[in-house]
């Protein structure tokens, strides 16, 4: 794309124009692709939402540590010496090397290969080589790596490259009420395995977009998953054409429709004790609920029964977040989710079925991929990128009356309604 | 332990051959696309299994592997695997892969009193996609357990560990 093109489009996202337009149904094709349109999202999103960077179970005891990414910035999580989550910038105070080269692992303090510079796992320097005949005292006093904002919901660890943001709190609103289907199930708490990590052909918007509002490409795309049965239906269910409710609230959307998760899981009385009355009850009331989503701006949710071993199926859930490299270039985490007070049995077979239906090798998300892929490339035509895509699904649809929970809902077996809360979502930060 | 090398080598230069015949055949059948062939050289107890890997110790990698894995299958999931591939809408591989299974470095241990050989090799995988002109390249190193099924050779278990972490591959549709 040339550069003058790349340039509109930048100014036809911060002054509103590309809002209206989404507004109205379609998207430009090149959304996907703009280097200019990435830079901007990188610089306006990245690094003023919060953004998941794993899970404190992945680190269970003091000294142990992951390092994650927001884009191109490197963090360490850490449980410091007397037990507290820690996330730094993997970065040397002296000249800027990583601190760690590892991906996770145990350890008092990261020392710098380069100058040998090394930090406590508070984060605090405590080594200078040569410290006397380098600096004087003063000048080396009162260093430490930098921290970003962070803070947990649920397990989940977050961060924000925002001194100013908002609170998670305030950030996520009563998308808690949904976020806890997937990651609040258990009075002991949740656990993650994983995470399994690849890099994709993709931009990073499609697979939000997907996993939250995108029900229509089931029916095509994962047709072989319904013919082989690889997902437990039982006579209740209400088949792949069945009302769902498009849920969108605060930090996230989700579809919702009748399911038999819950009702069903082998946990359900422990399950019953985390929730609220008011989560009980839409998830085990008379028209039990389940389904999937995204918190915004790129972390998926699902939760579903799988047929783990002939005649034999197991809840699975799993949560998966995006890493934009590029517009066209995507890190893709993905972890498995489980109650902590679980069986070891069930934990398993739950871990199996993940691994089966999700995930890299998953029957049911190998077939996203190439989707995903394609829609990019296409996106990088001199002619398509100039080209409109269509999230014009319902577009005049009113509000379902009949959803009494935290946010609003819309009817439909299949709609792109969330889609168009997901732009508008993201035009609030590119506009800002 | 499992990952270290087989510690005496069958010096049986004819069972040796018959291990490397069965693992030529094997990999032939993938890149064939015979995939319902390919199965029935697996036992019904069959484990076959990628676990994922992360760079964790400074100086080792006894620690590597999480408990997690890219594909952890049993002969079930395996078929239902296939049985997706034999449908008109196993999208992720239409059109199909190209792969190429180069496998190297075959070591044979003794058999054991379950009619077993502990098997190690070394695999270079090729994928080549579409009019892509770029390929993608995985390598590993297979722990294969081979058992004597009424005197033919069956695989009973493989375990892969894939020299990557992050994985270069967008989906694991092909049969590593």
């Amino acid at each position: 794309m040339a550069a003058s093109e790349q340039d509109k489009l930048r100014q036809q996202a911060s002054s509103g124009a590309l809002r209206e337009k989404a507004n109205e149904g379609t998207l430009p094709h090149n959304i996907f692709s703009s280097e200019a349109f990435f830079e901007l999202e990188k610089e306006k999103i990245f690094q003023k939402a919060w953004i998941l960077l794993g899970h404190e179970c992945e680190i269970p005891d003091p000294g142990d540590y992951i390092v994650r990414y927001i884009c191109d910035d490197n963090l360490i999580v850490t449980r410091d010496e007397s037990g507290e989550i820690r996330v730094f910038f993997n970065e040397c105070k002296h000249q800027g090397m990583k601190v760690c080269r590892t991906e996770m692992g145990n350890t008092s303090h990261f020392r710098c290969p380069y100058h040998g510079w090394t930090f406590a796992n508070s984060g605090d320097l405590t080594g200078v080589p040569f410290k006397h005949e380098t600096y004087d005292d003063e000048s080396i006093s009162d260093i430490s790596l930098d921290e970003p904002r962070y803070d947990t919901y649920n397990g989940l660890i977050f961060a924000n490259l925002d001194e100013d943001a908002e609170s998670l709190k305030e950030y996520l609103g009563d998308f808690t009420f949904y976020l806890d289907f997937f990651v609040g199930r258990s009075p002991e708490g949740m656990e993650v395995n994983g995470p399994q990590r690849r890099i994709i052909d993709a931009n990073w918007k499609l697979g939000s977009m997907n996993t939250m509002s995108d029900h229509y490409h089931s029916v095509t795309t994962h047709r072989s998953v319904s013919d082989i049965d690889l997902m437990e239906h039982d006579e209740e269910d209400a088949g792949i054409a069945a009302p769902r409710y498009h849920v969108q609230c605060d930090a996230g959307g989700l579809m919702m429709r009748e399911n038999n998760f819950f009702k069903n899981h082998e946990m359900r009385d422990s399950i019953k004790q985390a929730f609220s009355e008011e989560q009980w009850d839409l998830v085990s009331g008379d028209i039990p609920m389940g389904g999937n989503g995204s918190m915004l701006p790129n972390v998926n949710m699902l939760a579903a029964r799988v047929q783990v071993n002939e005649g034999e199926s197991a809840p699975i859930t799993y949560i998966r977040t995006y890493r934009p490299i590029g517009p066209d270039k995507t890190e893709v985490y993905t972890w498995h989710v489980v109650e902590k007070d679980a069986p070891e049995e069930l934990k398993e077979k739950s871990r199996q079925g993940y691994e089966m239906a999700f995930g890299i090798s998953g029957m049911i998300e190998q077939d996203d991929l190439g989707n995903w892929s394609s829609v990019t490339e296409v996106g990088k035509g001199g002619a398509t990128g100039n080209h409109d895509v269509r999230i014009d699904m319902h577009l005049k649809q009113e509000e379902a009356s009949d959803w009494d929970r935290p946010g609003k809902a819309y009817k439909a077996p299949f709609s792109e309604v969330n889609m168009r809360y997901f732009y508008n979502w993201l035009f609030d930060y590119l506009e800002a | 332990m499992q990952t270290e090398p087989i510690s005496k080598p069958v010096d049986d230069i004819e069972l040796f051959h018959r291990v490397r015949s069965f693992l030529t055949r094997e990999a032939e059948l993938i890149d064939a696309r015979k995939f319902d062939d390919w199965k029935e050289l697996m036992t019904e107890d069959l484990e076959y299994k990628i676990p994922v890997r992360a760079t964790r110790g400074e100086n080792t990698h006894e620690d590597d592997f999480l408990d997690m894995h890219h594909v952890e299958d049993t002969k079930y999931r395996l078929e239902k695997r296939i049985n997706r591939l034999n449908t008109e809408y196993s999208w992720s591989e239409q059109p199909p892969s190209r792969t190429r299974h180069l496998i190297s470095n075959v070591q044979v241990g003794n058999r054991d009193a379950d009619d077993e050989y502990t098997v190690k090799s070394n695999l270079l995988l090729y994928v080549s996609e579409g009019d892509d002109p770029d390929h993608k390249l995985l390598s590993g190193r297979r722990h294969d357990v081979v058992r004597e099924v009424n005197g033919s050779l069956k695989l009973a278990r493989r375990i892969i560990h894939l020299d990557n972490t992050t994985l270069p591959l967008d989906r694991i549709s092909i049969f590593i």
